[in-house]
């Protein structure tokens, strides 16, 4: 966990789209590391790093001019992009014991800028820009793929841990999504019938729920 | 007397590693419920001596009704040591098909020797419901099981794998000991075959590759 958090503060990268406007992320601060990991010369750095600066006013300047803000209100709007709420669903997802209420929103909005980002990299390579930075950006989308899919993941576990309180509970219940809920059933189902077929039809015939000890 | 083949069946599961599985206790399993139904013919046939003799089965407290009760508490017993064995098997079989992948023939065959066929009917309907879900969000959850480090990975290949293996634009020979620079998202099934492989110890292996 505390690797993970260390990764993405070195890591997190610009993403300028064209079409959405909402999306406004962290300007990383570390680019000497990648640097250093791709091996590249002293100029290339220097030039790297002076586009990125630029990269970096250019964006302020975005900022500034789209609505009248200061640096405490940039920090404060990108705390709230869909990366970070993301994050802040999957970390609350993984330490809570129990199913939390289903980001349904926030998947849908996290979906469609993933593939966005796709679309986008796929022309910067048609394009012919610097691999490097392709690889960067293909590199920040796998981290927010990663961090969507272990969200859903680690959902669809707690369910399989707890089917049939969940389903028996209706408030527990309320808090999956409708794929959520389907999943459920089917497992409770195919539990039951595992559980039939192996234990229970051998026993006497009052010995045969799957939720009652005995009739 | 009565409890101790349960008993014997649970502390087999219980010596197993945690997260690994043994080879189904048919014979332990269909003694314990040979025991049931003794329990319950016993219980049938106090209950119809109670009611000959003409006493409410409820409420009287003879030596019969006390007979009747222990049978049944030791019918629930068992049926509580049953069900706790196929349950937990049961969740180790959806760690499985988590882990290693969906459809049955990626389980390595030492693994699957070592589920009975009601196991195995369970983890394809357990992985069609996954596969189902995925389906209808549209994204594959079965990769990214780890946190991304980098995009591609050295691998060095340790044993002998088929041929011409396809991995998404070339096709690769694993030859042993051959190393290969691949994409990250190509090797990660391949690597989790094998750590779910090397926690199942098996005298032979014919796929390992380990990540450098």
């Amino acid at each position: 966990m505390r690797h993970l958090n260390t990764v993405w503060a070195k890591t997190t990268i610009t993403l300028r789209p064209n079409k959405s406007p909402q999306v406004w992320r962290r300007i990383p601060t570390r680019l000497f590391l990648f640097a250093a990991r791709f091996s590249l010369t002293a100029s290339e750095t220097e030039t790297f790093q002076r586009d990125y600066q630029q990269r970096e006013r250019e964006e302020t300047d975005l900022m500034a001019s789209n609505s009248d803000m200061g640096s405490a209100d940039f920090e404060s709007l990108s705390s709230t992009s869909d990366v970070e709420l993301l994050k802040r669903a999957w970390r609350n997802e993984k330490a809570a014991p129990e199913i939390l209420p289903y980001e349904g929103a926030l998947v849908e909005r996290a979906k469609g800028q993933i593939e966005l980002v796709e679309e986008n990299i796929e022309d910067y390579v048609k394009n012919g820009i610097d691999p490097l930075v392709v690889s960067l950006y293909q590199m920040d989308l796998d981290r927010t793929q990663f961090l969507l899919r272990s969200y859903l993941r680690v959902r669809l576990l707690k369910i399989e841990k707890f089917m049939f309180h969940i389903l028996k509970s209706e408030e527990a219940e309320s808090r999956l999504s409708e794929q959520e809920k389907v999943f459920a059933r089917r497992c409770a189902e195919d539990l039951a019938k595992h559980f039939e077929e192996s234990v229970l039809l051998k026993l006497p015939e009052n010995y045969q729920s799957v939720l009652k000890q005995s009739l | 007397m009565y409890g101790r083949k349960r008993y014997q069946l649970v502390k087999d599961f219980a010596s197993g590693e945690k997260g690994h599985l043994k080879p189904f206790n048919s014979k332990l399993f269909d003694e314990t419920i040979e025991e049931c139904d003794q329990n319950h013919h016993l219980i049938q046939s106090l209950i119809r001596k109670m009611e000959q003799e003409g006493l409410d089965v409820h409420s009287n407290r003879n030596a019969d009704h006390c007979g009747a009760l222990v049978h049944h508490l030791s019918l629930i017993r068992n049926k509580r040591c049953l069900m706790a064995y196929v349950h937990n098997r049961a969740d180790i079989d959806r760690d499985l098909a988590w882990r290693v992948g969906l459809e049955l023939l990626d389980l390595p065959p030492e693994i699957q020797d070592k589920l009975t066929t009601l196991e195995k009917e369970y983890f394809k309907n357990h992985s069609v419901a996954i596969k189902s879900y995925m389906g209808k969000v549209g994204i594959e959850l079965n990769v990214d099981m780890v946190p991304p480090k980098d995009p591609c990975i050295k691998i060095r290949a340790v044993g002998e794998i088929d041929q011409g293996i396809v991995i998404s634009d070339k096709t690769t020979n694993f030859t042993r000991h051959s190393m290969h620079f691949l994409k990250r998202t190509d090797a990660e099934p391949y690597i989790a075959r094998v750590t779910s492989f090397t926690c199942c110890p098996s005298p032979k292996t014919n796929k390992l590759i380990r990540p450098l």
